[in-house]
């Protein structure tokens, strides 16, 4: 039998390299609700990190570990200016999930390809009629 | 626009593809190891072993490697429902790749109607332990996008 055709080479090791533990770190990073409003607020923009912990009944340490967190898997940037401290998103979680969704999308879309080859030549080379096709 | 429930929902692909070819040998493709070897991999790669024990419980792998230098992969899971030609359900787990990946859910739904046999392939990650203490609902709605990405990536 001929290999299969019209496939996009080596796409699982292709795919294996941008994946895992980023992803498992940001899930795990938003696995906490106060962390995920600050999140939500920080799509709206920068802001500095007082005005960030306004809203929620937790002290200001307890803000700095949960930002800690965030920063520790690239979700978000802080720094100084004199003595007010800012943050901001950088890591996108979304692009992220959209990334996971488009590696497995085109390692799927191969393989379909690869099945659609196969059922052809399958039916190509059947010089008997094939027992499972229907006789109706 | 959708809504989105609370708790999460998993990351999920969804694929529908028409092939001229009745379910039953569709369904054989899927799950024959002789089959597998056939169309499985891709340019560059071979099948090194394909293992199969097609019953509800039953393991199944497809072990590949690169043929044209180092690499090697494989593919494992269990079989969760088996209709045949209709529906085929199993775990799945990279090997080689993905190292850090939760152990996903593959369905496959055929459907053969005037000759063409309409496939749905769904390829979803479990709601882990991790993943279920994540209201996503909260912050989703707050930045309101991936259910347009979702909806991109399933159409």
């Amino acid at each position: 039998m001929k290999p299969a055709a019209v496939r996009d080479g080596g796409a699982p090791a292709r795919s294996a390299a941008a994946d895992g533990g980023e992803l498992d770190a940001i899930f795990g990073a938003l696995s906490d609700p106060i962390r995920r409003a600050i999140v939500a607020r920080l799509t709206e923009g920068e802001c500095s990190v007082s005005q960030l912990g306004a809203p929620f009944a937790v002290s200001a340490p307890a803000i700095s570990r949960h930002l800690a967190v965030l920063e520790r898997c690239g979700l978000i940037a802080r720094w100084q200016i004199g003595r007010v401290h800012y943050c901001r998103l950088i890591g996108d979680p979304l692009a992220q999930a959209a990334g996971w969704i488009e590696q497995r999308r085109a390692f799927w879309q191969g393989q379909l390809d690869g099945l659609a080859a196969y059922l052809d030549r399958e039916e190509e080379n059947s010089c008997a009629p094939s027992p499972t096709r229907p006789s109706r | 626009m959708r809504t989105f429930p609370d708790p999460p929902i998993p990351l999920a692909v969804e694929l529908r593809r028409s092939f001229r070819a009745p379910a039953e040998r569709v369904f054989r493709a899927w799950t024959q190891p002789a089959a597998l070897r056939e169309w499985w991999c891709p340019p560059g790669w071979a099948a090194t072993a394909v293992e199969i024990d097609l019953r509800v419980g039953g393991a199944y792998s497809i072990a590949m490697r690169r043929t044209d230098g180092p690499g090697a992969v494989a593919v494992r899971g269990r079989f969760i429902e088996i209709r045949p030609p209709e529906r085929l359900v199993f775990t799945w787990r990279w090997e080689g790749a993905f190292p850090d990946s939760p152990e996903a859910k593959v369905v496959i739904e055929l459907r053969h109607a005037a000759g063409i046999t309409e496939l749905m392939l769904r390829h979803e990650q479990f709601a882990d332990d991790g993943m279920r203490h994540l209201h996503w609902s909260g912050w989703l709605a707050a930045c309101g996008r991936l259910d347009r990405l979702l909806e991109e990536a399933a159409g």
